[in-house]
Formats: structure tokens, C-alpha cells, sequence
């Protein structure tokens, strides 16, 4: 008796067998386990996983596109609206401490708090006028700056614009390096610690988010 | 919520466009379906990635002028095999080998059954290129004989023969033992 080749049983896969072939493997175990195998092997195939591409072909892809001018790179950090509420902000605190700068040396016991050191330092009659009214003033006009800045954040993020999270990396970057260097000038200072402890904050929950959205959500 | 159709339609414009996370989520979204189509193809993981990033050029250079008169994933799929089957073959970049010489894709692991498949992944692999290309066309990916004709430039009947010869030399190569102590009897006598 002749067992069926392989090609043969790899055909009776897809195709209906003919008569003498029925006939064999009504008869013939070691025939009729090779088909029920290949069979088997034939749903394996159709049942296989997909396979994560290599970091490597992004990363090409991208650098090709991008010299071929196909990709059109994220919105410019200078021109974003984050980048606004940053440059709002730094304005504020930088306008702050050196209210607050110029409140402790005018001021014998010194001010924690800009504004009432302001306020005192005003009141008191000893400091130049000039140059307090000079630091409230640009305090009150950064501090109008940031408002304005924080109302458009607002905005946007009820609409859902904008909610780019590099920009907001950026920004927050941005308003620690600011906060850095206030606290530096003035070291014991209770509101620009806390504005450099939020944005610490805010800066280490968006890397957590940005990571668990990795897999998801790559950006070029 | 947008229905997927139309998130997947809003990243397409975004990306004929050339905004660059439209581009990014478009090639997230497919890049494992299209990488397994060209690695399968390919038998190696250095010509994989070639084709890959050919697949995707040629997608994203033409992404202008895709009309949607076919979905993009038919279409994305089609380009991907195209790479895959006539793409300029590098080689001239390390191969990732693996004990016998053979590179397995790193999926095999992660599935249900990780030993079973891949020592499936890795017999294909060892099939000869013509072979392998109508097995992973037809069993794999589901095209038809007269589609992979087509593709390969073959008529059906060549089709239907290299299918049935891959089938066998996989069986063949997944059963070494089997094929060892009864292979002349099974299919030779």
C-alpha cells in the first residue's frame, strides 16, 4: 500500500480527496494523523501574532521624512500657548522676588510674601519710591500676564485644544528653571517654593503620564 | 467619541498634511500588522527592516494621493507585501541570529503558546524564499491563489504547487524526529 506523499496531504488541506485517497485514509492511521496534523499546523499559521517593529525603523523613518520635507515637525515651542503661560509666569515670579528683593533690603525684619512686602515697603516711606513703584508696577502687570496666560489654559483645555504634552513638558521645564533661579535669589521664599513645588509636581506626574501612554501614543 | 473610522480618517488628513503626530500615531497603530507581513516575507529581521521602512515611505510619499476609494489598511497592507516581495534586498546589515543561526521574531515569546510558535516562526524561516512567500501569503495573511499569481508574477497551478511543497517541508521541519526515523516511509514509499 502506498502512503500519500506530502504534497498530497498538504493539498487535502484545502481540497476534498478523491476516491482512492478517501478510500486510503478510511484505512491508513499514519495518513490520516499526517493530514489531521497538517491541518492543525495550518491553523496555527493563521493564528499567529503580529510583531512589534524595532524601535530602529521609526527612528529611520522618521529622519527620512523629515529630509524629504514630508514631516512637518510640532508646533514651535516659542510660538505655543504653554509657552505663553511660561513666559507669563516667569515674568510673575521674576517680577515677585525682586519685588520681594527689594522689600527685604528696604525692609529691616524683610517679607516673606511679596505682596505684603511690597505693601509694607510702600507704606513705610524709607524706600525709593521710584524703584518700589517700578517693581509693583511691573509686578501687577505680570501678574495680569500670567492671569490672562492661566485663563487661556483654562480655555483650552475645556475645549480640548491643545493639550499637547511635550509643550506642557516644556513649559513646566520652563517654570522650574524660573523658580530655580528665584529661589536661589531668595531661598526662604513661601510662595515661590510653592510655585516651584507645583510645577515639580505637575513635571513628574506628566513623565509618569507620558510613559504609561508610551506604547500608545508615540510622538515623532 | 469618534467611531474608529473616522479617528482613522482625521489622523489620514492630518497626515497627507505632514503633521508629524498624525504621522506617528498612523504608523503606531499599524506598525506591528505591517512589520509581521514584511518579516514573515523576509525570513530575517536586517531585510525586514528594510522592507519595513520602504513599506512606510513609499505609504507616507503616496499619502497625498490616497482618495480612500480603498481602506487604508488594505491598501497600507498591499504596499507592505509589494516591499516585501520586490524591495531592494540591503544585505549588508547584521543579522540578529539566535542559537542555530535562525532570527525569530520577537513575538513568538509573548504569545499563548510561545514554544509552539516559535518553532513555527522559525520553520518558516527556514523554508526556501518561494516557498515561504506563498505559505505566509496564503495560510498567514489569507490571500488567494490567484491574487499571490498576480503579486508573484506565477500562474495559479505554480501557486498551488509551491503552497503544498511548503506546507509539507514545514511539517517537515517542524517534526525532525517524525521526519528522521519515518520519512521515506511516510513520503517517499
Amino acid at each position: 500500500m502506498e502512503h500519500l506523499t506530502g504534497e498530497d496531504l498538504a493539498r487535502l488541506v484545502d481540497e476534498a480527496p478523491d476516491a482512492a485517497e478517501q478510500i486510503h485514509l478510511d484505512v491508513c492511521g499514519r495518513c490520516a494523523g499526517e493530514l489531521q496534523a497538517m491541518m492543525e499546523q495550518r491553523k496555527q499559521l493563521a493564528t499567529l501574532c503580529d510583531i512589534p517593529a524595532p524601535d530602529a525603523i521609526r527612528l529611520r523613518l522618521e529622519r527620512q521624512l523629515a529630509a524629504e520635507g514630508l514631516l512637518i515637525a510640532p508646533r514651535q515651542p516659542g510660538l505655543s500657548w504653554t509657552r505663553a503661560v511660561a513666559a507669563g509666569f516667569v515674568l510673575f515670579v521674576l517680577g515677585g522676588a525682586s519685588g520681594a528683593l527689594v522689600a527685604e533690603r528696604l525692609s529691616p525684619e524683610g517679607a516673606p510674601a511679596v505682596a505684603a512686602a511690597t505693601m509694607e515697603t510702600t507704606s513705610s516711606g524709607d524706600a525709593e519710591p521710584s524703584a518700589v513703584e517700578a517693581a509693583a508696577a511691573e509686578m501687577q502687570r505680570t501678574e495680569g500676564a500670567y492671569l490672562q496666560a492661566v485663563s487661556r489654559y483654562a480655555a483650552l483645555s475645556e475645549s480640548g485644544e491643545g493639550l499637547d504634552p511635550l509643550n506642557r513638558l516644556a513649559a513646566l521645564e520652563g517654570i522650574m528653571l524660573t523658580t530655580e533661579a528665584a529661589l536661589r535669589q531668595a531661598p526662604a521664599d513661601p510662595i515661590i517654593n510653592n510655585y516651584h513645588l507645583t510645577a515639580l509636581g505637575q513635571r513628574d506626574a506628566l513623565i509618569r503620564e507620558l510613559q504609561l501612554a508610551q506604547q500608545a501614543q508615540e510622538w515623532f | 467619541m469618534h467611531p474608529i473610522g473616522t479617528m482613522e480618517d482625521d489622523l489620514i488628513e492630518r497626515a497627507k498634511r505632514g503633521e508629524a503626530d498624525a504621522i506617528g500615531r498612523l504608523y503606531e497603530r499599524h506598525s506591528s500588522r505591517i512589520y509581521a507581513i514584511v518579516r514573515r516575507l523576509a525570513g530575517d529581521d536586517a531585510q525586514a527592516e528594510d522592507f519595513a521602512q520602504e513599506a512606510w515611505l513609499r505609504v507616507f510619499r503616496a499619502l497625498p494621493t490616497f482618495r480612500g476609494d480603498s481602506r487604508f489598511t488594505t491598501w497600507l497592507h498591499r504596499v507592505a507585501v509589494n516591499s516585501a516581495l520586490h524591495g531592494r534586498r540591503s544585505g549588508q546589515r547584521r543579522r540578529r541570529l539566535i542559537d542555530d543561526g535562525v532570527s525569530v521574531p520577537e513575538s513568538a515569546a509573548r504569545s499563548e503558546q510561545p514554544l509552539l510558535r516559535l518553532e513555527l516562526e522559525r520553520a518558516i524561516d527556514k523554508l526556501p524564499r518561494g516557498m515561504r512567500q506563498v505559505l505566509v501569503l496564503h495560510d498567514i495573511e489569507g490571500y488567494k491563489h490567484e491574487e499571490i499569481a498576480e503579486l508573484l508574477g506565477v500562474n495559479t497551478g505554480t501557486c498551488k504547487s509551491q503552497l503544498f511543497k511548503a506546507r509539507a517541508k514545514l511539517r517537515e521541519i517542524l517534526e525532525p524526529q517524525n521526519a528522521r526515523l519515518e520519512g521515506r516511509e511516510v513520503w517517499n514509499t
